[in-house]
């Protein structure tokens, strides 16, 4: 997040409490607008707070380490508590994309192969599947050209369900994005 | 009413009126009767109707007493029991009294209800106010009563102990005044009132909310609301002990919702060792570091104190050791008013009233004005010296001088015998102390403030990463050398002295104390609120959180566990390790491996002295924060405390408490700044987001760290409820651009940006430089102290036990979602199924846990059998058989193969994925698949073929299934058939064949043991071997079996009925339904909430489905009247029938 957003990477960052964001403008089909990514807890037992740290996403983006397989294993039950706690109104067509992150590790190292990965993703109703590196800067860019673009895409959605006068915003230049699970 | 003995009411034989029917005459003599009453005396003769009746008794474990007085309620033939009694003397004498002082007036009133009114309200009133007399031998003849009546009401576990009742009113239409029974995991009521009765069963663990309320026309605050997980609604009033009701179910409840918390999450624990087998040594280096705690004396704690005393000592206990920050093992042995005096060098005399305390290893002060404050925490192992004074005034007052010879002046407030008690006790416990004190001197010379105080400069004590790394913020700006300065003088500056005894007292070293024997006053807190001085930051914390006294009493143990737990791996120590390098990066030691090191060892230890909670994230920062100034012993022993009781269930794996402070977090800002909190709810904007950090990590993660550590020094100091007043003040301040903020972002910002100015100055363009000099967190600290100081550690306490009720509910639902999606394999049951069976295995592991155990979320075999027993009524064992050892034993053995089978890990417990699997296995296979696991269930998988002790365990376990279904002749006749079968068709050939076995006849009457011993007796002289097509052939040959393995055994299994089987009636009460019913099926009569379960002996089987919807249907009596009669009906046709069978049997 903090690579897209600043274009930096550090290993000196704080665990993330609770929920964190940032802000980024980005220009989507030639319309500019304002993308909030947030960074949720990555604990497990983070989930069960029940605070709605997803309420009015448009996008949950999950990443996990291709290093580590147990990150891999628990996208299932992220995905899943994502949906309960956002409750969207199509869950079957909400936008997800999946991250594989720390690629620039050695190759050795790794435990989720990318085809383990694109497997899941398309059973889970074909999700966008990118490795990335935020070390390295690998990726970052055009994975979240594609989360801006699907988010957008949910809201433009949403609007259209939205026949009745809502008092909750849904301004065109607020996106709000989740981002979740792991360093990055 | 003059005469002698009678007008002395007979307390303990009147009971809680209840319905009786006299149609039962066969049992009962007449004594004495009038035109009112009748007092009644059991038949001796041993007719077949009396043994039926002791059946009856003895099924629903209820003993009838042998005087029973009633009231008549003409013309039904129901009547009124309202006393009862052993010995005809005590039957007399209220029989003497009822004569003297109810006939008259019943003689006046002609309405048959307003007669029956009067009686029950009488009665009502005799129990209840022999209940209120303080006599405890008659008290506990009271609840010894109430405590029977409770039992045959409901069906509760005999081992259920109830802690007290209550007359009270429940409303739902019309008002019933009842009894309001409250036990250990129940809240019960029950009232028969004009022909109708009303019976509630509620779970305390089932409990979402409790709330005091006003009566129904609102003048009386006598009245309690209770709130159900289903949503359910109660209201009991003219309750006249509603508070204590109310105080003694909130301290069940949160009993209850601990144990819940534990049982309900499934995982493994995260801090324990991913390999099982090391766990052992470990368990009991944690149970020894609890004896260590432990004084010696600890064992002296009163015995033999009723349940309702123990709670209210255990309240007691917990209330003290909470609020003054000592371990929970301490005891409260003396407790009375005193006054203590001091007198300090420069100053006047200091008087303070309060109260004093003496528990396992502590002499506590504490004065009672808030505005005054004054706490001694004096360990025993600290005091030098204890004296009695003399006094012209008849003031029993001693003086205790300390470790650090200050001395103490303390006047008794209270009558001479109890003062000696009192010293009595202390100076027992200060002889069991005498070997700590030994120790104290060498464990106070690594201390700094000693070292501080000694002037010395050499060897100065650890006191954190900081003398290396160098303290966060400027010293000279923060003024440590004054502060320093100031801490001396609190130290040393004064002294004390009883005033009148000035001449005799020659002067001691005079102080306030320090370290373990520092007295907390006015001045102490002026100089938390200052900030602490960085050397003696440390140490101050742990005297204020009282984990000095744990690190005291737990020397070493910081070390063994690290030795113990060296090299081995958790999921704990796994995400401490991905957080390490995330704590406090901006801090120079964290960028070091000395740094890190440190931390991963606190927190890696912590993890395994814990299992429970392991690691959370947030820790780290917060043990990263207190390393810098303290060792890493010191911070583990203030880690302890903060996740033990200033902060519980913060970290827990459910984040209990951290719900829980955010909710009454929320409360407070709607209460206190109702605006902002209509902006928060207008727009959608969820507070909690925001603020989690805030509380998770003492605002360290918030704050810039020279403001987190004053924070963190208010925190140790004052107790939780500071958080919620800077919490409140930070809303406070920036009330302004909060109503402008209209989405949770842009709150977030607004906070960021707040705290990221906290040293900007408050009044940058002032003249006067003082004002110039405060910032914005001077500003923040004096709102949260000034215009919040009405929050109160207390009012937090009472605040979580009221809401966290609420919050387990959600907790559970979370973790019960998780637990069902985590299964790897469902097999073919669909979500309410799962959904039934998680319930039902939760429940049997919430009621089969002792409270302390550490949480093993798999059952073993005891839990297992109550388990069963809630989904499939053959394994439901009666209190008659659980009383027949030998019958049933062969019944738990058919139980315990299929325990072995479903523990497919052999593990001897069985996780909730076992339990899914195995009973996939068992309930959804056709025929062959299922003889198969019948099979492999007595012969074990891959067995090459089942002998003859299969054959006869088989043949006990198909007897032990059938005991209940109805046709019993055809389905032992089908076993024998069985049994015949298999010598036939065995693989190893058989001289005698199976012709001995044609006579074989088992009879109802037999126990399953002596069936058993007959089919073993009959296969004596044979061999039997089948394998697994041959048994088929054996099963398959028999058409009963046949069609019980298909399809009847799996029907058994019920996932959809509710665990809390309706509750039983008494004995006598179905025998009244049944006479009435045959009697006069049309006649209005109690409603017997359910008649059928009570015979469960004989008729469990054929009804239950039917009879076991739902709750009592107490809640709204006529409604449902229409629809339930037929249906009652059938039942009681049915209850005849298998009466009929029992009587033609005996």
């Amino acid at each position: 997040m903090n690579q897209y957003v600043n274009k930096k990477f550090s290993n000196q960052y704080k665990a993330t409490i609770g929920a964190d964001f940032l802000t980024k403008e980005v220009m989507v089909d030639d319309r500019l607008v304002t993308m909030q990514i947030w960074d949720t807890a990555g604990q497990e037992r983070f989930q069960s707070l029940g605070v709605a740290f997803y309420r009015g996403a448009d996008c949950c983006v999950l990443v996990y380490d291709v290093n580590n397989a147990k990150s891999f294993e628990t996208l299932d039950s992220w995905r899943d508590e994502f949906l309960i706690q956002a409750s969207p109104r199509d869950p079957e067509n909400f936008p997800f994309v999946v991250l594989g992150n720390k690629i620039d590790l050695e190759e050795s190292k790794r435990m989720v192969s990318q085809k383990r990965a694109m497997t899941w993703c398309q059973s889970k109703g074909n999700i966008p599947y990118f490795e990335t590196s935020a070390k390295e800067a690998i990726n970052v860019e055009q994975a979240f050209q594609t989360i801006a673009k699907n988010a957008l895409a949910q809201e433009t959605e949403m609007e259209i369900y939205n026949d009745f006068p809502d008092p909750i915003q849904l301004g065109s230049a607020d996106n709000k994005t989740d981002f979740g699970n792991c360093a990055c | 009413m003059s005469t002698t003995v009678v007008s002395e009411r007979p307390a303990g034989v009147f009971t809680v009126p209840r319905p009786v029917d006299i149609s039962l005459n066969p049992f009962w003599d007449v004594v004495h009767q009038n035109e009112h009453f009748l007092l009644q005396k059991v038949k001796n003769s041993g007719t077949a109707l009396k043994s039926l009746l002791g059946t009856i008794q003895n099924v629903l474990a209820t003993k009838q007493p042998t005087y029973r007085i009633l009231f008549r309620k003409e013309p039904h033939s129901v009547h009124l029991q309202i006393a009862t009694a052993e010995v005809q003397s005590d039957i007399e004498v209220a029989w003497m009294w009822i004569i003297e002082t109810l006939c008259e007036p019943l003689d006046g009133l002609d309405d048959p209800d307003e007669k029956e009114a009067f009686v029950v309200s009488k009665v009502n009133a005799i129990v209840s106010e022999t209940e209120q007399e303080e006599d405890h031998g008659t008290m506990d003849d009271n609840l010894r009563a109430a405590s029977r009546s409770f039992h045959q009401t409901f069906e509760v576990p005999a081992s259920e102990r109830l802690v007290n009742f209550y007359s009270c009113a429940y409303h739902s239409r019309v008002m019933y005044q009842g009894w309001l029974y409250v036990s250990e995991n129940y809240l019960a009521f029950y009232s028969y009132i004009l022909g109708i009765e009303n019976r509630i069963l509620l779970e305390l663990k089932d409990i979402q909310d409790l709330q005091k309320a006003k009566s129904k026309k609102g003048v009386f605050a006598d009245a309690l609301r209770v709130i159900t997980k289903d949503g359910q609604n109660y209201f009991f009033s003219n309750l006249f002990q509603r508070d204590e009701t109310y105080d003694v179910l909130v301290q069940l409840t949160s009993v209850a919702m601990q144990r819940l918390l534990r049982t309900t999450g499934l995982d493994q624990l995260p801090g324990s060792s991913i390999h099982d087998a090391d766990m052992e040594t470990l368990a009991d280096s944690a149970a020894m570091m609890q004896n260590s705690g432990n004084s010696p004396v600890a064992d002296s704690k009163p015995q033999n104190v009723s349940l309702r005393q123990g709670l209210a000592e255990q309240e007691k206990d917990r209330k003290f050791y909470t609020q003054y920050n000592l371990a929970n093992t301490e005891h409260v042995y003396q407790q009375m008013r005193a006054a203590l005096i001091l007198t300090p060098q420069d100053n006047e005399q200091q008087s303070f009233i309060g109260s004093i305390y003496i528990s396992n290893t502590f002499l506590v002060f504490a004065s009672s004005d808030l505005k005054d404050p004054c706490t001694v925490r004096l360990p025993m192992y600290a005091i030098r010296r204890v004296e009695r004074l003399t006094s012209r005034s008849h003031v029993y007052a001693i003086s205790i001088v300390t470790w650090h010879h200050m001395r103490l002046i303390f006047q008794l407030n209270a009558p001479a015998s109890a003062c000696e008690e009192f010293c009595s006790t202390l100076r027992d416990f200060l002889r069991g102390q005498v070997k700590q004190m030994k120790v104290l001197k060498g464990f106070l010379s690594h201390l700094y403030s000693e070292h501080f105080l000694a002037n010395q400069t050499e060897n100065e004590p650890a006191h954190g990463l900081g003398a290396q790394f160098g303290f966060p913020g400027n010293p000279r700006k923060t003024k440590d050398r004054s502060k320093m300065k100031l801490w001396h003088k609190y130290y040393e500056g004064v002294y004390s002295r009883l005033v009148f005894f000035i001449e005799s007292n020659n002067a001691v070293s005079a102080e306030y104390g320090r370290n373990f024997t520092m007295i907390q006053g006015a001045t102490f807190f002026k100089l938390i609120r200052v900030g602490l001085p960085n050397k003696l930051r440390g140490e101050t914390w742990e005297v204020c959180a009282g984990a000095l006294f744990l690190r005291f009493a737990n020397a070493g143990v910081y070390e063994r566990i690290q030795r113990e737990t060296a090299g081995r791996v958790s999921v704990s120590t796994q995400e401490i390790e991905k957080d390490l390098n995330r704590s406090l990066p901006e801090y120079a030691a964290y960028q070091t491996d000395e740094g890190i090191d440190a931390l991963r060892r606190v927190l890696v230890t912590y993890s395994w002295k814990n299992p429970e909670l392991g690691y959370c994230q947030a820790m780290n920062i917060l043990t990263s924060a207190l390393l810098i100034y303290t060792t890493e012993e010191q911070a583990f022993w203030l880690l302890n405390v903060i996740c033990d009781s200033l902060l519980p269930g913060y970290y827990a794996t459910t984040m209990y408490g951290a719900m829980l402070d955010l909710a009454i977090y929320e409360e407070l800002v709607k209460k206190t700044m109702p605006i902002v909190s209509k902006h928060f709810k207008e727009h959608d904007l969820q507070l909690s987001v925001a603020c989690l950090p805030w509380f998770l990590s003492i605002f360290i993660n918030s704050m810039p760290l020279i403001f987190a550590f004053r924070v963190l020094d208010c925190f140790f100091a004052e107790g939780p409820r500071i958080l919620f007043q800077i919490a409140l003040a930070v809303l406070k301040i920036n009330g302004e651009e909060i109503l402008a903020a209209t989405d949770d972002g842009q709150l977030i910002a607004i906070f960021k940006s707040f705290f990221a100015t906290l040293d900007h100055p408050l009044y940058p363009h002032s003249n006067n430089p003082k004002a110039r000099s405060l910032t914005k967190f001077n500003e923040l600290m004096l709102i949260a102290y000034r215009e919040f100081s009405t929050i109160s550690n207390d009012m937090i306490l009472s605040m979580r036990k009221s809401h966290q009720l609420k919050i387990v509910a959600s907790i559970e639902s979370f973790t019960k979602r998780s637990a069902i999606r985590n299964l790897k394999e469902t097999g073919d049951f669909t979500k309410e199924q799962l959904s039934a069976i998680y319930d039902r295995y939760c429940n049997a592991l919430y009621y089969n846990r002792k409270q302390n155990d550490r949480s093993d979320t798999r059952m073993d075999f005891g839990v297992f059998i109550k388990f069963l027993g809630s989904i499939a009524p053959w394994a439901k064992l009666t209190p008659e058989e659980e009383h027949q050892e030998l019958a049933i034993e062969n019944g738990k053995s058919f139980i315990w193969r299929i325990f072995e089978y479903l523990d497919a890990d052999h593990s001897e417990g069985i996780s909730l994925q076992e339990v899914v699997s195995g009973l996939h296995r068992l309930l959804h296979s056709d025929l062959l698949e299922r003889i198969q696991v019948f099979y492999d269930v007595f012969g074990g998988t891959n067995a090459e073929a089942l002998g003859k002790s299969h054959i006869v365990e088989l043949a006990t376990a198909f007897l032990f299934l059938f005991r209940q279904e109805s046709d019993h002749r055809k389905y032992t006749s089908s076993v024998l058939e069985f049994v015949r079968n298999a010598v036939e068709f065995s693989e190893t050939p058989n001289e005698h064949g199976s012709s001995d076995l044609r006579d074989l006849d088992l009879r109802i009457d037999m126990t399953l043991q002596q069936q058993k011993e007959i089919i073993e007796q009959a296969l004596e002289d044979v061999n039997i071997r089948l394998s697994l097509p041959i048994f088929r052939m054996v099963i398959m040959s028999n058409e009963t079996i046949e069609l019980y393995l298909g399809s009847g055994f799996a029907s058994t299994f019920k996932f959809t009925e509710p665990i809390q089987d309706r509750q039983k009636s008494l004995g006598r009460e179905i025998l009244d339904t049944y006479y009435v019913a045959k009697s006069s099926p049309s006649s209005k009569r109690p409603r017997s909430v359910s008649a059928t379960s009570g015979l469960s002996l004989t008729s469990q089987q054929s009804n239950s489905s039917a009879a076991n919807d739902g709750k009592p249907e107490a809640s709204d009596p006529t409604d449902a009247e229409n629809d339930d009669k037929t249906e009652e009906y059938d039942e009681h046709l049915d209850i005849s029938d298998n009466l009929d069978k029992l009587l033609i049997d005996l």
